[in-house]
């Protein structure tokens, strides 16, 4: 360790070392850490259900709950306000999948009309609140933008706790949440609970949710379940491998995070780490070997060649399918508008479209095949 | 000027693996034309690369009626519809009018008459006002074909336009596409019953991956080229 | 004018033209992507602010839309890249941008007036503070016509585009076939997005843009039939809400924003509820009625 440091600048390893010894960036940098593990195991199953936004949802909505619970209790106690936090985010989770189920609205209209009410609710009541002698507009702030730095070794016990039982019950229940991730409908066919499987994933969301919002705030924190999952799954085929790689991930960000805002003035801790999970789903996603955008392009650009290559040595082949259609001349008349295929001609519209509806529409029966 | 639609040298890829390869065929103006081939052959893609929404890695596509506007008409398959959306029978079938209109330029009384005539031609006309998800299967997929209609165009493209469609819808999409035909456009179909090519069509493709055989389907349609269609799949999905 | 309607006027216009772009988003089934443009028009207004020194520019408003548009366009590249799900790929991207903006902003700008929460949150209630003067003479609050400005604008794009709007929210493909380019129509929307919900800072804040353009037009997509009137009815949902929103307010004296948001909530509870249709109990009736007539 000393040997590795000491072939870093020694501009970066003094201040490196003596962050290291100091106490508060310890108990932060675990606190994040464990959060972002947390975010990270949970968050695969987020992203493979295709609930990524639910968090996002989760976390606005939490603001109505801590306000009340704040209002009622008239403490300013973490736990009393995590569990009003989590009280509203359930409501509002409730209420998204009653809209989507019961009437036309979709998901993601639902939580996006569910996410933002709750969060104006809660705006009211902030300012009712303010009305109350002691209570200050700096709860609101901490709320949308988290404040690692209050976290205490208090919190962080607390995060550890949580992250054991998390782990274990993913472990336990594995091969479920796996059936729920992948093929609900296999799984009710297996006899498996995966209402149950998918709701404790909900719920598990949820927890994280709140429970983040502490370290990177209500905005942020759906990056924290995204990212680390996002980019993990570029490394890896198995559910297990990528939600260990992303548990990593986050754990990772959440200390680099923490390290770049207390070396560096003025740089917020929750921004932080989100920007450096957000390099490392950059990376991964140009970068991974096999599914990375660069290799997929080089591999792309390969294919196209040999295929034009092969087209023109049976360009001989012409006649014969233009006798096939026996009345029609082979010959295209100047005049006719064709698509031509190779890049500039084409279309610029028809270009984009194929890019971005293909891969879906196609779907339905075409791709049936390849896979 | 006999051919409706060429597809010279096409290979078409999601990814690395091609959909389509090496695909030439042409179709004859006002054919009724079929496009079959077994589950995951490309019918989709090759329809989709010839309306030009799919963009090929080789190859090239010509529709020598493309120049004007709104003669290319396009009915969907009826899954990728939103039957949601806020719209009426009868708002679809005007859509129809759109394509000649252009930009900005609204519909006008003949428009409207236009579009109310191609949802009577459809037998819809009662329906003018139900919204689009109200509607059965069948029902829809004649709301669309009102739209089409209405468009005028020289050659269509349906992509399984009978897909949970029922019996009496079926009789009389495929009556007024041969209407179609006999006036000397040409119709283009994803068609999934092999049981009905020789009763509806008078041309057909049938592909998988690449064209196993494409003409007349008299000449084209028989066991042999079928079996090859089919049993390439079969073929490959026991390796 | 009176303050109290000065801001009555700008809540109202404010909410009508975020419920235009709402429906614009929800019959595509992209609401979350106001979401995600609101935040990250953050950093479009502080690059801009960098730029030209000031938070008074017109830079600012068109700094913040085209990153309104980088936003989506990063998001579909993704899409597009196949490596990531729609919803990942929009989680991904905005969270990353707001929290660049937001170091940018603590790091670079905390001594200055940009205020993240201002920006967030908005305050209808200092609008009447900023005035307008033309010739040295007071014409009204600023907002009014920067509200004004916005809603005339929104009103005539969907009028202007209605029926190629139409065409492409509901049959992407058809419109292509047709020659309505929907990439053009796509972007232009998503412009007309970006700018609104800059627009509406300061009337309703960033966050709460999202609940005006989600709110009413999910109200309107319950209770209508086609897509004009859907148009129609979340303009109106949109500013009864703020009304019922600014009376709350001021009766209740709590935050103007805050009340706007909940009340826009519980207008859309009533459709939920009692829409002809749609609704929780038109639909239960509907179903109860099929369940006898099968028996």
């Amino acid at each position: 360790m000393t040997a590795a440091l000491g072939f870093m600048p020694r501009l970066a390893t003094g201040p490196l070392i003596a962050l290291m010894s100091d106490y508060t960036f310890r108990t932060v940098a675990l606190g994040a850490a464990l959060i972002g593990l947390m975010s990270g195991v949970v968050g695969c199953f987020s992203v493979l259900r295709r609930e990524a936004l639910l968090a996002d949802g989760a976390s606005h909505a939490a603001l109505p709950g801590v306000v009340t619970a704040y209002l009622v209790t008239g403490s300013r106690d973490t736990a009393v306000l995590l569990a009003g936090a989590a009280v509203s985010s359930v409501l509002a989770a409730a209420a998204t999948v009653l809209i989507s189920r019961r009437t036309r609205i979709k998901f993601e209209s639902a939580l996006a009309v569910a996410m933002s009410v709750f969060f104006g609710l809660g705006l009211a009541l902030i300012s009712c609140a303010q009305h109350l002698p002691g209570a200050s507009k700096a709860g609101l702030s901490r709320f949308i933008y988290g404040e690692a730095s209050s976290m205490l070794m208090r919190d962080v016990l607390a995060a550890a706790v949580l992250v054991l039982v998390l782990t274990a019950f993913v472990c336990v229940f594995f091969r479920h949440f796996k059936l729920a991730a992948f093929d609900p409908e296999y799984a009710a066919s297996a006899g498996l609970r995966s209402g149950a499987a998918g709701g404790a994933l909900t719920a598990m969301t949820v927890a994280v949710t709140i429970l983040g919002i502490q370290a990177v705030g209500a905005v942020l924190m759906s990056a924290l379940l995204i990212a680390p999952a996002v980019a993990a799954r570029q490394w890896t085929r198995s559910l297990a491998g990528m939600t260990a790689l992303a548990a990593v991930f986050g754990a990772v960000s959440g200390v680099a995070g923490t390290a770049y805002s207390s070396l560096r003035d003025g740089v917020p801790t929750g921004p932080a780490i989100v920007v450096a999970a957000s390099v490392i789903a950059g990376v991964s996603l140009l970068a991974a070997p096999g599914r990375g955008i660069a290799a997929k392009l080089v591999r792309r650009r390969r294919l196209r060649r040999r295929v034009l290559a092969a087209t023109e040595i049976n360009s001989d082949t012409r006649p014969q399918i233009a006798e096939a259609a026996e009345k029609a001349p082979p010959g295209v008349s100047s005049a006719e508008r064709d698509i031509h295929t190779d890049g500039s001609a084409a279309p610029q519209e028809a270009g984009e479209d194929a890019g971005t509806s293909a891969p879906e529409d196609g779907g339905g029966e075409d791709n049936a095949g390849g896979a | 000027m006999n051919t409706a639609v060429e597809v010279r040298h096409l290979t078409v890829s999601y990814g690395e693996k091609p959909v389509l390869e090496d695909v030439s065929l042409a179709i004859p103006r006002g054919s009724f034309a079929a496009i079959v081939g077994p589950n995951g052959a490309g019918k989709t893609t090759l329809m989709k690369t010839m309306l030009g929404l799919v963009k090929p890695l080789a190859g090239e596509v010509s529709i020598p009626a493309r120049g004007r506007r709104g003669a290319v008409g396009y009915v969907p398959q009826s899954e990728s519809i939103d039957r949601d959306f806020p719209i009426s029978a009868y708002e679809v079938a005007l859509m129809g009018r759109y394509a000649s209109l252009g930009w900005f330029r609204r519909p006008g009384k003949a428009d409207k008459a236009a579009a109310e005539e191609c949802l009577r031609r459809v037998g819809m006309e009662k329906f003018a006002l139900r919204q689009i998800g109200e509607l059965s299967g069948g029902q829809q997929q004649r709301v669309f074909l009102a739209r089409a209609l209405a468009q005028d165009a020289e050659i269509y493209f349906l992509d399984e336009p009978l897909k949970g469609v029922d019996a009496v819808s079926e009789r009389a999409i495929i009556s007024i596409l041969r209407g179609l035909c006999a006036e000397g456009r040409t119709v283009v179909m994803v068609h999934h019953d092999l049981r009905t090519v020789r009763d509806y069509f008078d041309w057909v493709s049938i592909i998988n991956l690449g064209v196993v055989a494409s003409g007349a389907v008299e000449d084209v349609f028989c066991e042999r080229n079928i079996d090859r269609a089919y049993s390439r799949r079969a073929a490959g999905a026991a390796v | 004018m009176p303050a109290e309607l000065e801001i009555g006027l700008i809540a109202v216009m404010t909410a009508a033209s975020c419920a235009v772009c709402g429906s614009l988003l929800l019959v595509r089934g992209m609401t979350m992507t106001a979401d995600a443009i609101s935040h990250t028009i953050l950093l479009g207004i502080v690059l801009a602010y960098f730029m030209a020194g000031g938070l008074d520019s017109p830079l600012l408003f068109l700094g913040a839309a085209a990153v309104g548009l980088v936003t989506v366009a990063l998001g579909e590249l993704l899409v597009k890249s196949r490596l990531v799900s729609e919803d990942s790929a929009v989680g991904v991207v905005f969270p990353l941008l707001f929290a660049l903006a937001v170091i940018l902003i603590t790091r670079y700008a905390s001594s200055v007036h940009l205020d993240t929460d201002t920006v967030l949150l908005g305050e209808l209630a200092f609008a009447p503070f900023e005035r307008m003067t033309l010739f040295g003479m007071d014409i009204g609050a600023k907002g009014i016509y920067t509200s004004a400005g916005l809603l005339t604008l929104d009103l005539l794009f969907v009028c202007v585009l209605f029926k190629e709007l139409k065409t492409v929210s509901f049959d992407r493909t058809a419109a292509l076939v047709m020659g309505f380019s929907p990439a053009l129509l796509h972007y232009l929307t998503m412009a007309l997005v970006s700018l609104t919900a800059v627009g509406s800072f300061d009337a309703v804040g960033s966050v709460l843009v999202v609940a005006f353009m989600a709110a009413p037009a999910a109200t309107a997509y319950l209770v209508a039939e086609s897509f004009g009137r859907m148009l129609t009815a979340a303009v109106t949902a949109a500013a009864a809400s703020a009304i019922i929103g600014i009376r709350a307010a001021l009766a209740l004296d709590v935050s103007f924003a805050g009340a706007m948001a909940t009340a826009a909530g519980l207008v859309f509870l009533a459709a939920l509820i009692a829409a002809p249709k749609r609704g929780l109990v038109g639909a239960y009736l509907r179903r109860r009625r099929a369940g006898k007539r099968s028996r």
